[in-house]
């Protein structure tokens, strides 16, 4: 269905409801001296910009079908909502954990929320994005935004060291990005009637179903689309750059660019390779080494870490891993029947939809907690800081131990329902073989979560590591900690409750 | 390919042309040096220092600012050509469309407005303790050699103590030199 | 007219000279007009195709590169300057703080 100029624009309401929230909190914060002054303001309204960004997605979540907004440039169906919803709740748990730090830190500036809501935009678009150019697009708001943070901490040598390499390599990912879709401009011209290019994803995707006979510049786009999309997601052997930064940005910051740019990433990962399932011949063997590399590398480089965030940063990198075994189950290549393929493809969508937001809130926990730790005015990097934990702080202490065992997938938590759900659908696309590797990679991992716990409740307190000092903190990290923790064991108990938003997932149809 | 050759010949003409000027002026021209002449040519005023010393940030962040919104405009040439041949149904929506372009374009503007980027006088700024600019106008202490600290500096006592490194010559160019410490050189 | 299969050849060839600025060069500015060099290859190949295909995608989609492009200038110079004033030096090979 194709929407007019104005259904168009209330379709991606939500998104347009975080921008406006980013341009109102510019405006004030840079011209109205008592917004300055009320260091409060700024966070406020940027929580209440999301939780509308939410609202909106949620009402627009079970009436929107197929819808393509704006001539065919984006998709407003139930997945972008679905995402648009995952991102709001990263955004806001963002938002609400950072304000004391930054204040701590003496980093408390508007612009910090400004950013975060224009970067929360551009992922937002990237899941919705079906014109590839959209996505490019999008890719760069995304990232401009995060240069910008990951470099926040404008006078420390690891911050600015972090940006510049953040910066780098993320234009250098452009720059392949943008020449793979000229040459899928170009190649196109073979599949598609009257001898002319396109670059939308929806047509291409019935075109390539019609004759699923690619020439070579389109197999090529296709190939530096995917390197670009990989650094962007930070796979396995394009993730150099992602411990690097991850260290050296401010730990909120961090926090957020490891889950929202993650969640735009694969958003569009899945936009691209659902459209290109055709194809899936020239691509599923790339897609799956890249997965098990992905796993593997990151698991095993996170062993050897003592820094935290460098071990949060690793893990993050396994659990792109994982997402890439759903991308590859998407296929259903194993599968017999075209019903059993079509099957896999939904439980795979649901499977990955229910990981990111299993990701997203896992991801803002941990880094949460260490924000939390945080609040005696010393910024937490190495696992010598959490040493004795349980004794001089054991709600965090507890807290901790519930995210590292639900990133680590043990049972009753919610990153144990994701990776069970992703493992179900490789086992209905009939990769038996990427489903034994992905439960083998998360044994793996369990080592170095189960290292963090260790070193937490069985180690004597470092003398250095007990920071002196009065304990600043205020209730919005407390808010956002409370609201991880208790979703990671509500939805790992009930996943059910998530039902509805996996099944809006499946509307993301094979082409 | 034949279209080409008169290209090619007026290529060739010019180039000899020019080498014979420039080199008849070499070999027959008289030539009497003076330390004067040899110097560089700075528009009739005698030339004062290299120059490749560092310029104040603010030119860069003018070079920057310009940048951004003069692309921005490119946007309008696609959007002029197209608007004529619309339906008059949509022309409305599209004039609306445009007119929030620019709207967030402005939003852009007061922003940098706001955070005092465009007030190029120092002493304005400097009275105004309103411009708190996290990116751009702090005065930042100058730069630090050896011992990083990681957590926020003291900017005042850190400006007191070190001293901004200055480069210009008369007292004006120190106090523009000293406000915009630092800038990058051209290398 | 000249053969659009020029045009493509020529940003292929731009496009790799790009990708091997970015791996030899050592200073951020030179990398990233390296990296300017890769996104202007690309739009050489979007209106080289767009004119083949007669459609004026292929200029708009330039346009949009260009916004972007300018975008990531600002920021990425930016970032440079601010580098510039806490170390004294932009050289890509001392930016070690933080290995492995």
């Amino acid at each position: 269905m194709i929407l007019s100029n104005g259904a168009s624009l209330a379709a991606i309401a939500p998104i347009l409801a975080v921008m406006i929230t980013g341009m109102i909190v510019l405006l004030g914060d840079s011209c109205l001296k008592l917004w300055r002054q009320a260091k409060w303001v700024s966070p406020t309204i940027s929580v209440l910009g999301l939780v509308v960004s939410a609202a909106l997605a949620c009402s627009l979540i079970g009436t929107s079908g197929q819808q393509l907004a704006f001539s065919g440039a984006l998709t407003a169906d139930a997945f972008s909502q679905a995402c648009n919803i995952i991102l709001a709740v990263i955004a806001a748990l963002a938002v609400m954990g950072s304000a004391t730090y930054l204040e701590n830190r003496g980093l408390q500036h508007g612009e910090y929320y400004v950013l975060v809501l224009f970067s929360t935009s551009g992922a937002m678009l990237m899941a919705a994005a079906s014109e590839l150019i959209v996505l490019f697009v999008a890719v760069e708001i995304l990232s401009v935004a995060l240069y910008v943070l990951a470099g926040y901490a404008r006078t420390e040598r690891k911050s600015e060291e972090a940006a510049l390499k953040y910066f780098l390599l993320g234009a250098f990912a452009g720059g392949f990005l943008l020449y793979g879709i000229a040459l899928i401009y170009g190649g196109s011209s073979s599949i598609v009637p009257g001898q002319v290019g396109t670059t939308n994803l929806r047509a291409l995707g019935i075109y390539l179903h019609q004759m699923p006979a690619p020439n070579q510049m389109f197999i090529a786009g296709t190939a530096l689309l995917m390197v670009g999309l990989a650094f962007k997601a930070a796979l396995v052997p394009f993730h150099m750059w992602t411990p690097d930064v991850y260290e050296g940005a401010p730990t909120s910051v961090t926090a957020f660019m490891a889950a929202a740019a993650k969640v735009g990433a694969f958003a569009a990962i899945l936009r691209v390779f659902n459209a290109f399932i055709p194809i899936s011949e020239y691509w599923l063997i790339i897609v799956q080494v890249l997965a098990v590399a992905t796993m593997f590398g990151g698991n095993i480089l996170a062993v050897v870490q003592d820094n935290v965030k460098r071990i949060l940063a690793y893990s993050s990198i396994a659990h792109a891993g994982y997402l890439m075994v759903g991308i590859s189950a998407l296929t259903g290549s194993g599968a017999a029947t075209d019903a059993l393929k079509a099957e896999a493809h939904s439980a795979a969508m649901g499977g990955i939809t229910f990981y990111l937001l299993a990701y997203g809130i896992m991801t803002m926990g941990a880094f949460g907690v260490l924000i939390w730790i945080s609040r005696r005015g010393r910024d937490v990097q190495t696992l010598n800081d959490l040493k004795g934990l349980v004794k001089t702080d054991p709600v965090a202490a507890y807290t901790m131990l519930i995210f590292m065992l639900s990133l680590g997938g043990i049972p009753p938590t919610m990153g144990f329902m994701g990776k069970w759900f992703l493992f179900y659908a490789t086992l209905q696309a009939g990769q038996l073989w990427l489903a034994v590797t992905l439960a083998l990679a998360s044994i793996i991992s369990i080592y170095y979560y189960l290292r963090v716990v260790w070193v937490m409740c069985f180690t004597e307190p470092d003398e250095n590591a007990v920071a002196p000092g009065r304990a600043v903190a205020s209730g919005g990290v407390v808010v956002s900690l409370i609201a991880s923790a208790a979703a990671t064991l509500l939805f790992g108990v009930a996943p059910g409750l998530l039902h509805s938003l996996m099944d809006a997932a499946s509307t993301v149809l094979r082409p | 390919m034949v279209e080409y050759i008169p290209l090619l010949v007026m290529l060739l003409v010019s180039a000899v042309v020019a080498g014979v000027m420039v080199s008849a002026s070499a070999v027959l021209g008289p030539r009497k040096p003076s330390g004067y002449k040899a110097s560089s040519y700075e528009c009739g005023m005698s030339p004062v220092g290299t120059a490749r010393e560092r310029f104040p940030i603010k030119f860069y962040l003018i070079a920057m600012l310009f940048i951004v919104f003069d692309i921005e405009t490119i946007f309008l040439y696609p959007w002029a050509v197209t608007y004529r041949a619309l339906p008059h149904a949509l022309r409305v929506f599209e004039l609306v469309e445009m007119g929030v372009f620019v709207l967030i374009l402005f939003v852009g503007y007061f922003y940098i407005i706001g955070k005092g980027a465009l007030d190029w006088d120092e002493s304005e700024a400097a009275t105004s303790n309103d411009r708190h600019d996290p990116t751009v106008m702090a005065p930042r202490p100058p730069l630090r050699y050896g011992n990083e600290d990681s957590g926020p500096v003291d900017i005042t006592r850190a400006a007191g103590t070190v001293g901004a490194p200055t480069y210009g010559a008369s007292s004006q160019e120190q106090g523009l030199q000293s406000a915009g410490t630092a800038a990058g050189s051209v290398r | 007219m000249v053969p659009t299969s020029y045009y493509m050849i020529l940003s292929g060839i731009l496009f790799t000279i790009g990708v091997l600025g970015v791996l030899v060069k050592r200073n951020p500015i030179v990398i990233f007009m390296c990296i300017e060099l890769m996104l202007n290859a690309a739009n050489i190949a979007f209106v080289a195709l767009g004119r083949h295909f007669a459609q004026v995608n292929g200029q708009m989609y330039v346009i949009f590169a260009l916004a972007v492009a300018a975008a990531e200038v600002s920021v990425g110079l930016g970032i440079i300057v601010s580098i510039f004033r806490t170390r004294e030096s932009i050289n890509v090979d001392e930016m070690n703080l933080m290995k492995f």
